[in-house]
């Protein structure tokens, strides 16, 4: 059965059909498949710094009480308030001597959990010979 | 003495203009005056002027013709319909019969006029008769016992090309139903159209031998001899307010048979089976084929191969587009999952550089602070520092920290304990 020989709706078809490929299909395959690599390349900087910093197991979604439980095991005294949605204040204190454990905390912690330091900003304040210090996590 | 000649009027209407002649019938055949043409609005002068040749000749018979679309050929009277005999047991059928208030005796069908023009060549092989009457090609397979089949298409708008498609599709459709192609083809054209004969010749790869004559010529041929007049013209079968014509034949015959003219003289060679209006009723089921014959021929001609195939074309040609909107549709959702997947990974990269660079300014104000400083409070960020504390070595603290930030703010402030309290602001 040849084109020329159907009616205006196979040939419609026939031409809507031709436009959705090269508009539409084409592109969105074009797309689809750079994507994938972008995403492959992507995979393996993040995968560098895994090596990087030693971490074994990928970062997984946060919840509170494994963050707690783990910070805990790092710190004397640990604080953490649910603030805004998907945000918690956390406060951490350290020895004045110790306070490499707060940089070596902060610099691999978005490779333990999908979170990130709100605007990258630390606060802290001496209290007592003790390093108080305060950031705000949100959730990625 | 032209008083006493018998004359034959002819009228037909093509269009908006009737047209009109009239000839005088001699043995040797009949001598054509001019043609004369009257716009419709002129109706009135137009039947006055037959109303003089009525006057001026007393045996006359005026003879028109049913150019109408709707005619068919049947093996069966059809009592509720007007019919003409063509011969044997075939007529012309249709449905009724308009003279549009004309002067008319006798009315034929352009169907009996081509049968007496080729009944002598019928034989028994299959022949298609084609008479092209006023822009209308009226067909019929014939043998010489029987027409098998007939048909009416009107080809006004078309080219020469087209009507010779049509005429070929019309063997097709015939063959589709009887397996039978026309051995040979005869053509009456009623117009002088040499590039139609040309094309059809071209197209249909048969020798045609066409007749050219005027409608005019024909109908005086009919009107010319009364024992093929009255065995030819169209009968109406209909209440006694329809019958008109036929009535004004017989009292015509009846006037004339008084006046000497013999209405049987002559049966050598003309149809003169006038058992005409007979008994016989119409046959529904012979009607019900030629409709559905009809319906097959528009089907045909309407370009496209039949309805269901159109359907299974208009399914096939889906196939293609589903396909498409499914791959465009399966590559969109892929895509977008894709995204958020990479949307997450980017914001965990840039995340984990953030909190890299944070730690490593933090580690450098601390280092730059040594021993020279005891910390109060500080913040640190990727884009500014201000820290605050107590120093114990002014010089090496500023210097240390205006080397790591050039561009910062170092100020002291002496304490009344006799410490100093420095203070440093600088962006990153």
């Amino acid at each position: 059965m040849s084109l020329k020989s159907g009616g205006l709706v196979p040939k419609l078809l026939f031409i809507g059909s031709l436009l959705l490929l090269f508009v539409w299909v084409v592109p969105k395959m074009l797309d689809y498949y750079q994507n994938i690599k972008r995403y492959d390349n992507k995979k393996s900087e993040l995968e560098e710094s895994y090596r990087k910093y030693n971490v074994v197991n990928k970062a997984q979604k946060f919840n509170l009480e494994a963050f707690k439980t783990e910070t805990e095991s790092l710190f004397s005294d640990v604080s953490i308030e649910p603030q805004a949605e998907h945000q918690y204040a956390v406060t951490l204190q350290v020895e004045k001597n110790e306070i490499e454990r707060i940089n070596t905390f902060i610099e691999s912690l978005s490779l333990h959990y999908l979170v990130k330091v709100k605007n990258s900003e630390l606060n802290f304040e001496e209290k007592n010979q003790v390093i108080e210090v305060q950031f705000i996590l949100e959730e990625l | 003495m032209p008083n006493r000649q018998y004359v034959t009027i002819t009228h037909y209407k093509e269009r908006e203009f009737y047209f009109l002649n009239h000839a005088i019938q001699t043995e040797d055949g009949f001598i054509a005056k001019e043609m004369e043409q009257f716009h419709e609005s002129e109706k009135e002068k137009f039947i006055e002027r037959i109303r003089l040749l009525q006057s001026q000749y007393p045996h006359t018979q005026i003879a028109s013709i049913s150019l109408a679309t709707n005619q068919t050929v049947t093996d069966k009277e059809d009592k509720n319909k007007v019919s003409a005999k063509i011969f044997n047991n075939n007529f012309v059928v249709q449905d009724k019969m308009d003279i549009g208030n004309t002067p008319t005796t006798l009315y034929f069908s352009p169907f009996t006029i081509l049968y007496q023009e080729y009944k002598h060549k019928l034989d028994n092989k299959l022949t298609l008769l084609i008479g092209y009457f006023d822009r209308k090609l009226y067909m019929m397979f014939a043998t010489e016992d029987k027409i098998h089949q007939s048909w009416v298409i009107g080809t006004r708008g078309l080219s020469e090309k087209q009507i010779a498609i049509r005429v070929y599709k019309s063997m097709k459709a015939y063959y589709k139903i009887s397996y039978k192609f026309a051995d040979h083809i005869e053509m009456l054209l009623t117009d002088d159209s040499p590039k139609l004969l040309k094309v059809l010749r071209e197209e249909l790869s048969l020798t045609i031998l066409p007749t050219q004559n005027s409608i005019h010529n024909l109908l005086h041929h009919m009107a010319g001899e009364q024992s093929r007049a009255s065995s030819s013209y169209i009968r109406s079968s209909l209440s006694t307010g329809h019958t008109s014509i036929a009535n004004d034949l017989h009292n015509d015959y009846s006037s004339q048979k008084s006046s000497g003219v013999s209405l049987h003289s002559d049966t050598k060679h003309n149809l003169e089976n006038l058992k005409l209006n007979s008994s016989s009723t119409g046959d529904a089921s012979s009607i019900r084929t030629d409709i559905s014959f009809f319906d097959k021929l528009k089907l045909l001609f309407s370009n496209k191969e039949s309805s269901g195939s159109s359907v299974r074309s208009t399914l096939l040609a889906f196939v293609p587009f589903l396909f498409v909107v499914g791959m465009g549709g399966y590559y969109t959702l892929e895509g977008k999952k894709e995204l958020q997947s990479m949307e997450i990974l980017e914001s965990q990269i840039y995340a984990q550089t953030n909190n890299a660079l944070l730690a490593t300014t933090s580690k450098d104000v601390f280092l730059s602070m040594g021993k020279s400083a005891e910390l109060k409070n500080a913040l640190i960020s990727n884009s500014k520092i201000k820290l605050k504390g107590i120093v114990w070595g002014i010089e090496p603290l500023r210097k240390s920290l205006t080397e790591r930030y050039p561009n910062g703010k170092f100020t002291i402030n002496p304490l009344e304990n006799f410490m100093t309290e420095f203070s440093f602001k600088s962006k990153v």
